[in-house]
């Protein structure tokens, strides 16, 4: 893979990151709603991450023989799971779902754990810009062999 | 054709260009999948190739195919990540600027072999 083609792994993990970051933002903007689309309180999605590799069979024996052939490489998002962990529950009588024992079903989103995760994405994003920077530097400095 | 005998050890620059370069695919690898659950980083074995080649025979006398990098899987595990993903951020941007400032280095270097190989040739 060329210089140029390290600009696509860091533009994957760059998406990748993006993709985490807007199911954090959804489960924060959810985190108090009691009715969903498919009923019942919000629950909170996560994202699932996988190694983007070119697995054809060639690939396998040639890694098993020390040489890098990962053509795509990077990362991507192979799905985004919902959360089944226990939803909390509230004692409030008065809420409109509330109930017969007036406890109302909350979501399952818990606001430090999102900001915490948010925090993690944001350090992601930015460790890949600063390679994809790198990269335009070295390419520059290549160029200039000769000149 | 240039050849390693011919003002400096251009072929020797080459590979370690290759190497570095291959290095800082690795590095974009590992911080691309920083969050990937079960992900081990990956690095490049070219220095102590080329130590050994060094140790052995002439600048000269070394051939690309004696000093092909090699890319290998680290296994060392995190004590403080329980996703099995041993990248640490930190370490791993550390790791990016000095190989990018490897790269840089070398292209200079290659860069004033030929401006000397000019000024031999031109006189100016």
């Amino acid at each position: 893979m060329s210089l140029f083609g390290i600009l696509n792994i860091s533009a994957s993990g760059l998406t990748a990151q993006r993709v985490r970051q807007d199911v954090i933002s959804q489960n924060i903007a959810n985190v108090e709603t009691t009715r969903s689309a498919d009923g019942g309180p919000y629950r909170r999605k996560v994202v699932v991450f996988e190694e983007n590799r070119t697995q054809a069979f060639q690939g396998i024996l040639n890694d098993t023989m020390q040489r890098y052939t990962n053509a795509n490489g990077g990362v991507k998002v192979s799905a985004i799971r919902t959360d089944t962990s226990p939803l909390k529950r509230e004692y409030d009588p008065s809420h409109p779902d509330a109930d017969n024992e007036g406890y109302v079903s909350k979501p399952n989103v818990n606001i430090i754990e999102e900001m915490t995760n948010m925090i993690s994405a944001t350090r992601a994003y930015e460790a890949n810009i600063t390679v994809m920077n790198g990269v335009k530097s070295m390419a520059t400095k290549a160029m200039q062999i000769g000149k | 054709m240039i050849s390693a005998n011919m003002g400096g050890n251009l072929d020797i620059l080459q590979s370690a260009l290759t190497a570095n370069r291959l290095r800082y695919q690795m590095v974009a690898e590992n911080l691309s999948n920083v969050d990937t659950p079960g992900y081990k980083r990956k690095d490049v074995q070219f220095e102590t190739y080329l130590q050994q080649a060094l140790s052995a025979h002439h600048p000269k006398g070394i051939s690309q195919e004696m000093i092909q990098p090699k890319v290998y899987t680290d296994n060392v595990n995190l004590q403080y990540r329980l996703d099995g993903n041993n990248v640490s951020v930190e370490s791993e941007t550390a790791y990016q600027a000095k190989t990018q400032m490897k790269y840089e280095n070398l292209a200079n270097l290659t860069s004033s072999n030929f401006s000397r190989m000019r000024l031999a040739i031109r006189n100016r």
